[in-house]
C-alpha cells in the first residue's frame, strides 16, 4: 500500500486523469493528489457533445458527472486553467511556468489532440474542434444563427455531427477522402445504412473529396475548397485525426511509440521509475495482433487511468491487451464491432474469410423488431474469430461488448454457431444474429473442404 | 498543452505505412463491395505510385507471421518493448476492490 504522506501529481483532467484521481482518493485515502488541467472543467462527458447540438439531450449541464466541490470534499486539489509547462523526471517535479511542484508518483494522462490540416486558411475563424465544453457551449449558441456546416471527415465524431446538425435543420455537408464512412475502422457494407440514413436526415455526403483549402472573408470561413468543388458554409467542424498529445512526455524524455504514444507496460508504467501513464497519450497492446494501438474509447481511458492510479499507490493491477469493442450511433442506425474488421485485416494483410448474416433483433412479428447484419471474420485454420461488425436498429452494443469479452476466450466458429442465446419476444429473436453469421461460416467451410 | 510535432522516424514509417496499406485494403473493399463504396480520392505524386505499385504488392507477400514480427520490430526501434505479459502468463491483476468502483469519479459517464 501507499506509503503515509505519497505525492501524487496528475496532469491531464479527461476520463484518465480524473478517474486517477477518484481511485487514489478510495484506495489511498491519506496520498496528497493534485490534478491540473488547462481547461475550466473536469468531469463531464465531451462524447455526449454532438448529442446536445443534435438537441437529443436538452442542455450542457447534462454531461457534468460531478461539481468541483465534490473533488475537494474528498482530497483532490484540483488546478484547473493550470497549465504544466514542463516535467523534471530527475528532479521529480512538475513546472507551472517557474513555479515547480514536487511529486513521488507522476500520472501522465494529458489526451488527444485534433491533427491541423496544413493547408491555406486553416487559421481562420469558424473552424470548430469539438472537445471542450465551454467551446461546445458557445459553438451552440452560435448554431442559432448560422445555417450551413461542413463537417470535415468521415470519422465517428464526424458522422454524429453531421447527424446532429442535420437533425437540427442545419444545411449539413460532410466530407471524406475515403470511398466509405468511417474507412479506417469500418466496412463499407456495414456503413452504407449509415450512409443512407444520414442522407435521410438531410446530411450531404462527398466521399473521395479532399479538402484542399478554407476560403474566408474578413478572417471568418465563408466556403471549403475541395477537389470536387467549394462548399459555401458558415462553420467547419473539424472531425479530424485524433493524435495523442505527447509533448510534455517527450521533452522530459519519455519514451515514445511508432503510434505517438507514450510507451507503458501492462500496470501502466513508463520507463522511468513511479512515473505512469494512461489514456489518449499512451499506446497499449491489441490482443489479436500483439500490435502497439492508440487513441480508444473513454472506456478504455478510464480503466487505464484506474489501473495507473492503483499501482502508483502500492497495489498490483494489470491492464489487459485490447480487442476493442466499439459501437455507435450513426443517423439513426447502430453500427458496432470487435477490431479488426474486415479491412484492417485486409490492410495488414491478416489470412481471414468472411461469415455473415442477417437476422433480427426482437421476434419477427413483434412491434419495433429492426435488421441485426452480423459479419465475423475468421482465421481459416483454426476457425478462430478475429473480428466482427455490425449494424442494425437495436442490440449492437451489447452485441460488440460480448463479442470483444468472447474473442478474448479465442472463440471459435463453431462455440458461436452452438451458442445459447436469449429468447423472449420483445427483446430477442428465436435464431440470435451472431450464431446465424457462424452457421453461415461452417456452411462455407464445410463447401470448401467438400470442393 | 499542445500535441507533440517532432515524429520519429517509426513514428513517420507507421504513419505511411497506414496509409498506402489501407488504401491497398480499400481497393480490395471495393473489388467485394462495389455497390456501398464511392471511388476515393487518391494522390498522384511519383512517390506515391512507386509505393501503390512496388513496396505494398511485396509487403503483402510476405507471410503474415513473418510480416507481424517486421512490424513489430518496426515498433520498437530500441528493441525494448515494454512487458504486456500479464493475461498470458494468467498473472492478470484485475482491480476487483469494491473500495475502487468508481463510483465518485464518472463511472456512470
Amino acid at each position: 500500500m501507499a506509503a503515509k504522506g505519497l505525492r501524487l501529481v496528475i496532469v491531464g483532467g479527461g476520463a484518465a486523469g480524473i478517474s486517477a484521481a477518484s481511485t487514489t482518493k478510495a484506495i489511498a485515502p491519506e496520498t496528497s493528489v493534485v490534478l491540473f488541467s488547462e481547461y475550466e472543467d473536469v468531469a463531464y462527458s465531451p462524447c455526449g457533445i454532438p448529442f446536445v447540438h443534435g438537441r437529443e439531450i436538452p442542455n450542457f449541464e447534462a454531461l457534468f458527472l460531478q461539481s468541483r466541490q465534490h473533488y475537494a470534499d474528498v482530497g483532490i486539489d484540483l488546478q484547473l486553467e493550470t497549465r504544466v509547462t514542463r516535467v523534471d523526471l530527475r528532479e521529480r517535479k512538475v513546472y507551472v511556468g517557474s513555479r515547480a511542484y514536487e511529486w513521488d508518483r507522476l500520472i501522465i494522462a494529458t489526451g488527444f489532440d485534433y491533427e491541423r490540416p496544413d493547408i491555406a486558411g486553416s487559421d481562420l475563424e469558424g473552424l470548430h474542434y469539438v472537445k471542450n465544453i465551454r467551446r461546445a457551449m458557445e459553438f451552440d449558441r452560435l448554431l442559432e444563427q448560422i445555417k450551413k456546416v461542413v463537417v470535415v471527415s468521415a470519422s465517428p465524431l464526424g458522422i454524429e455531427m453531421a447527424g446532429n446538425l442535420a437533425r437540427r435543420g442545419l444545411e449539413t455537408h460532410l466530407v471524406d477522402e475515403s470511398g466509405w464512412l468511417m474507412s479506417e475502422v469500418a466496412d463499407p457494407d456495414i456503413m452504407q445504412p449509415v450512409e443512407e440514413s444520414l442522407k435521410s436526415l438531410g446530411t450531404k455526403i462527398h466521399l473521395g473529396t479532399k479538402v484542399l483549402g478554407f476560403v474566408g472573408s474578413n478572417g471568418k470561413v465563408k466556403s471549403v475548397k475541395t477537389t470536387t468543388g467549394e462548399l459555401d458554409c458558415d462553420v467547419a467542424v473539424m472531425a479530424t485525426h485524433k493524435r495523442p498529445n505527447n509533448l510534455l512526455a517527450r521533452e522530459a524524455g519519455l519514451e515514445i511509440g511508432s503510434t505517438g504514444g507514450i510507451l507503458v507496460d501492462d500496470r501502466m508504467r513508463t520507463r522511468v521509475d513511479g512515473v505512469y501513464a494512461a489514456g489518449d497519450c499512451v499506446e497499449v497492446i491489441h490482443g489479436g495482433t500483439e500490435l502497439p494501438v492508440q487513441g480508444l474509447s473513454g472506456s478504455h481511458a478510464y480503466s487505464q487511468g484506474r489501473v495507473a492510479a492503483a499501482n502508483a499507490v502500492g497495489e498490483q493491477r494489470s491492464y489487459d491487451p485490447v480487442f476493442i469493442p466499439w459501437g455507435m450511433v450513426g443517423g439513426d442506425v447502430h453500427v458496432g464491432g470487435v477490431s479488426l474488421g474486415e479491412t484492417l485485416h485486409k490492410m495488414l494483410g491478416i489470412p481471414h474469410f468472411v461469415a455473415a448474416a442477417t437476422g433480427i433483433s426482437r421476434a419477427r412479428y413483434y412491434p419495433g423488431v429492426t435488421k441485426v447484419r452480423v459479419k465475423l471474420i475468421v482465421e481459416p485454420k483454426t476457425l478462430r474469430v478475429t473480428g466482427a461488425q455490425m449494424a442494425g436498429g437495436e442490440g449492437i452494443k451489447e452485441r460488440a461488448d460480448f463479442l470483444g469479452f468472447a474473442l478474448k476466450r479465442g472463440a471459435t466458429l463453431e462455440d458461436f454457431a452452438w451458442m445459447e442465446n436469449v429468447y423472449s419476444p420483445p427483446i430477442g429473436a428465436l435464431m440470435e444474429p451472431i450464431a446465424l453469421a457462424a452457421q453461415a461460416g461452417l456452411t462455407q467451410v464445410k463447401q470448401l473442404r467438400q470442393a | 498543452m499542445e500535441t507533440g510535432r517532432k515524429q520519429s522516424f517509426a513514428e513517420r514509417l507507421r504513419m505511411a505505412a497506414e496509409k498506402y496499406l489501407r488504401e491497398a485494403a480499400e481497393e480490395e473493399m471495393i473489388k467485394r463491395y462495389g455497390d456501398a463504396c464511392t471511388r476515393p480520392f487518391r494522390s498522384n505524386g511519383v512517390v506515391s505510385v512507386i509505393i501503390r505499385r512496388l513496396a505494398v504488392p511485396l509487403f503483402l507477400r510476405i507471410p503474415w507471421s513473418l510480416r507481424r514480427q517486421m512490424i513489430l520490430r518496426a515498433s520498437y526501434p530500441s528493441g525494448r518493448r515494454p512487458d504486456w505479459s500479464s493475461w498470458q502468463k494468467g498473472l492478470s491483476l484485475k482491480a476487483s476492490d469494491q473500495s475502487e468502483s468508481g463510483q465518485n469519479s464518472g463511472a456512470q459517464a
